[in-house]
């Protein structure tokens, strides 16, 4: 179970919320021009790192509004929680 | 012992907007501010549901008053009354029977609060109204089961622990 604070309600229990896949992946502007491998790329290909993560959730049982967040996909700890929007945050120095 | 019944004939209306024109129509309207604070009520008529989002509670029916002060404006009124169940959970040990079917920390939430979570999985607005008494806004849809649920915790909180 991980604890996710959610910007605007703070920390709640991980059920609360839904997951949204990898953060950051802009819809190509013109879909018809991408050759078949390109548009395989942007539907399917993800970054699965170990390490972290970054990915958005949503605040289903609450407020419900979308945010990102920066997780360790090994210790689950969260790193970072910022806005729809915003640019993937530096990291600070402890977290890798 | 604690127990549940059912709040009728409140009208319940969302409300969505924002900026400077929004509030100061809707304020007109409620006589009260819409909480900025997230997860905080102005004296509960006007419930935080999201940073643009409300919930407003009241005997008479708002929403055509509120329509027609936010007229021309980019926002929403809905009227929810029917899609809600009220419930009121009183009595002793009522807090405790929320919180064995609710993850949140029921002794921080004060009167002048409320929060959206889960209780028992199904999604609820718990608004805390003083001396352990608790108002529960739920789906209608979920009415059924969230009120089965509580009043088999209220049950089984009756059950004295085997020494």
């Amino acid at each position: 179970m991980m604890r996710i604070e959610c910007p605007w309600c703070g920390g709640r229990d991980e059920t609360e919320f839904h997951y949204g896949g990898e953060a950051h992946i802009a819809r190509p502007e013109d879909p018809d021009a991408l050759s078949d491998e390109a548009w395989a790329d942007y539907l399917f290909m993800r970054a699965n790192p170990r390490g972290v993560h970054a990915e958005r959730w949503m605040h289903a049982q609450g407020c419900r509004r979308w945010f990102n967040v920066l997780r360790h996909t090994a210790s689950h700890e969260v790193v970072a929680v910022y806005p729809m929007g915003a640019p993937r945050p530096d990291l600070p120095e402890t977290a890798a | 012992m604690a127990e549940v019944r059912e709040i009728d004939g409140l009208s319940l209306t969302i409300l969505r907007g924002g900026g400077a024109e929004f509030h100061t129509a809707v304020s007109g309207v409620l006589d009260a501010d819409l909480p900025g604070t997230p997860n905080t009520t102005a004296m509960g008529r006007a419930l935080w549901l999201g940073p643009d989002e409300w919930l407003v509670v009241s005997e008479a029916e708002l929403a055509g008053a509120l329509e027609e002060a936010l007229e021309g404006q980019h926002a929403a009124v809905v009227d929810v009354s029917e899609a809600r169940a009220v419930l009121e959970l009183s009595g002793s040990g009522a807090t405790e029977v929320l919180a064995s079917g609710c993850r949140l920390d029921l002794d921080a939430l004060r009167p002048g609060s409320c929060a959206q979570t889960a209780l028992a999985r199904a999604h609820v607005l718990l608004e805390p109204r003083g001396g352990g008494i608790w108002r529960l806004y739920v789906g209608r849809s979920f009415e059924a089961y969230a009120r089965a649920w509580l009043e088999d915790a209220i049950a089984l909180q009756a059950i004295p622990a085997s020494p």
